[in-house]
This record gives structure tokens, sequence and C-alpha cells, in this order.
């Protein structure tokens, strides 16, 4: 009987953080704002699919972890529900702020509290474009988490996120029907 | 009235500094910020060793002179806060730690691009900061 711990979603960020770090930032002498800039679109690219392959990795364990106590259904919406639920209280303590669907197996869900990326003021800097490429990276380790979640469920998905004003993030999955 | 605002590291760099009285600044603000740690430095230590009972930590929070009160605040990393206002200004300790705790922690520490025990560049932190410090009155 597996006690479950709740750690506050800031030490993964953290470390996350650091994984992406140590992955750009290839030569000590520079930091990783000069790092991210010398990142060409094709290593930017392969960095994002790096990090999607190590969530995905996770993602299927977790579900392996949570739905022992569950009993699920194949059905989309309930599925959908599942992971608003379960899968964010597991990972960040709290549920998904709100999911939209349209019939044709997209669904859009949108967290107003996601705080990972409040230290970097992403609405008007020089830096703009250095800070976006390091928030893509990070999302891209969270859509990894959503796409082995489903991976593990049994769905194909293909998954994007969109960091928006005020903390809040937004995630677009597209599930195969069938 | 918040006059100016620094904060020091351990060591004595200055991590960051914030000037909202929208007077001249000075020539070499590093001589005053050196000047002012040394200060602070001295009068930690002096606090401790005249307190009657022993304590651990200097209980110095604040010094009020007749143009301007000097607040400070210790944390166990080292940091130092150190705040310049209006003479007449009540105890600040608990808006410095609500500083530290909520600005500080969410605008550096979160931050991946800040690097510990260099200047804090974050432009995001700075509008923060000076945001709460002009809503704080007497």
């Amino acid at each position: 009987m597996s006690t479950q711990i709740a750690i506050p979603d800031i030490t993964y960020n953290l470390l996350i953080n650091e994984i992406i770090k140590y992955s750009v930032c290839t030569d000590p002498n520079l930091s990783l704002l000069e790092s991210l800039k010398n990142l060409t679109k094709e290593e930017l690219q392969d960095k994002r699919q790096a990090m999607k392959e190590m969530g995905i990795s996770v993602g299927e364990r977790i579900i392996g972890f949570i739905v022992k106590e569950h009993v699920w259904t194949k059905e989309h919406n309930s599925l959908m529900r599942f992971i608003c639920k379960e899968l964010w209280m597991y990972l960040f303590g709290r549920y998904i702020g709100r999911l939209q669907a349209n019939n044709k197996g997209v669904y859009i869900m949108y967290d107003y509290k996601f705080h990972w990326f409040q230290g970097l003021d992403l609405s008007e800097s020089i830096d703009r474009e250095n800070f976006e490429k390091f928030c893509s990276l990070a999302l891209s380790w969270v859509c990894g988490v959503l796409k082995g979640a489903f991976k593990g469920l049994g769905k194909e998905s293909s998954i994007e996120a969109a960091v928006e004003e005020n903390n809040s993030c937004r995630f677009t999955i597209t599930l195969k029907l069938g | 009235m918040v006059y100016e605002f620094y904060i020091f590291n351990n060591v004595g760099n200055c991590l960051f500094y914030l000037n909202l009285r929208g007077a001249t600044p000075d020539k070499n603000p590093q001589d005053k910020q050196k000047l002012i740690f040394g200060m602070l430095h001295t009068m930690k230590s002096m606090c401790k060793k005249f307190s009657p009972q022993a304590v651990s930590v200097s209980p110095f929070t604040s010094y009020v002179t007749d143009s301007y009160k000097l607040h400070i605040l210790e944390t166990s990393s080292g940091l130092n806060f150190v705040m310049f206002t209006h003479p007449d200004m009540m105890d600040q300790t608990h808006s410095l730690k609500w500083i530290y705790s909520t600005i500080y922690c969410t605008f550096v520490i979160r931050n991946p691009f800040y690097e510990p025990k260099k200047m804090i560049t974050s432009v995001v932190f700075k509008q923060k900061l000076e945001e709460y410090l002009l809503t704080l009155a007497r």
C-alpha cells in the first residue's frame, strides 16, 4: 500500500528547469539566455522532442500508478474528465480550470493557475523570444506527460500547448476516434 | 513613502537597487552601497552584543533619523532586504516579509534565468516590487 506524499509542484518545476538548462547549455561559458539565442530551429525542435519523450515515459508510468483505484470506461468524455481531475490532482494538487469539447475528438483544456512561468515576463521584453523558447521546452514535457497518459489508457493522441496571459495555459488535445 | 530599496547578500554584494525618489541618481552608487552594508553589519553585531538576553540572530530591525527611517529584514538564507522610508512610517517587518515570500520567491527563485549571487536583472521583478512599494502608505 503506497502512501501518497504531496510534493508541491515547485520541486519538479525547478527540476525541469535544470533539465532544460542541462540540455541547452552545451558551452559552459555562455549563460542560459545566450545559449537559447544560439539554438537553431532544428536544434530547438530536437530538444522539444526529447523533452516530450521524457514526458511520455513519465506519463505512462504515472497512469499505471493512478488507475489502480479507479474503474474507467473507454468513453472519451469520461476519460477526459478523469485526466482533468485525477491526473492534474496527482501532478499539481488541484483540478484543471476548464474543459471544452467539440464532438469530433478535439478537446481544449485551460489551466488558470499554471504558475511555472510566473518568473518570466512574456508581455513585452527584448528577450521575449528566448523566454518563449524556454517555455515551449518546459511545456513539451507536460504535453509528453499527457500523451503518455493517454497512451497508457490505450488512446492515441496529439497534444499542443500554449502559454496565455496571467499564468494560464491552454492544452489542445486531439484523440483518435475508436 | 518609500525612498529606496536594496537587497544585499551575506557577503556584501548589492543584488538589487531601486530608487523611488525621482531625484537625480548618485554618481557612484557602488560606494554608497558599500557604506550601507558596512554600517548595517556593524549595527547588527552591536545590537547583538548589547542585547540583555543571549540571541542567536541580531535583533536589529530599524533605525530612525529626522529625515529618513531605515528598515531591514535578514533572512536565514543570508539575504538582507533594506528599505529607506519617510521617518513617520510604522514598522515594516511584515511588508518586508511579504516582499520576500511573495515577490522575491515568485519572480526571482522561480525564474530559470536568474543566477544566484549575481545582480537581479528581471524586469518583471522590478515592476512588481515598484507597484507594491508605491502602495505602502503610513
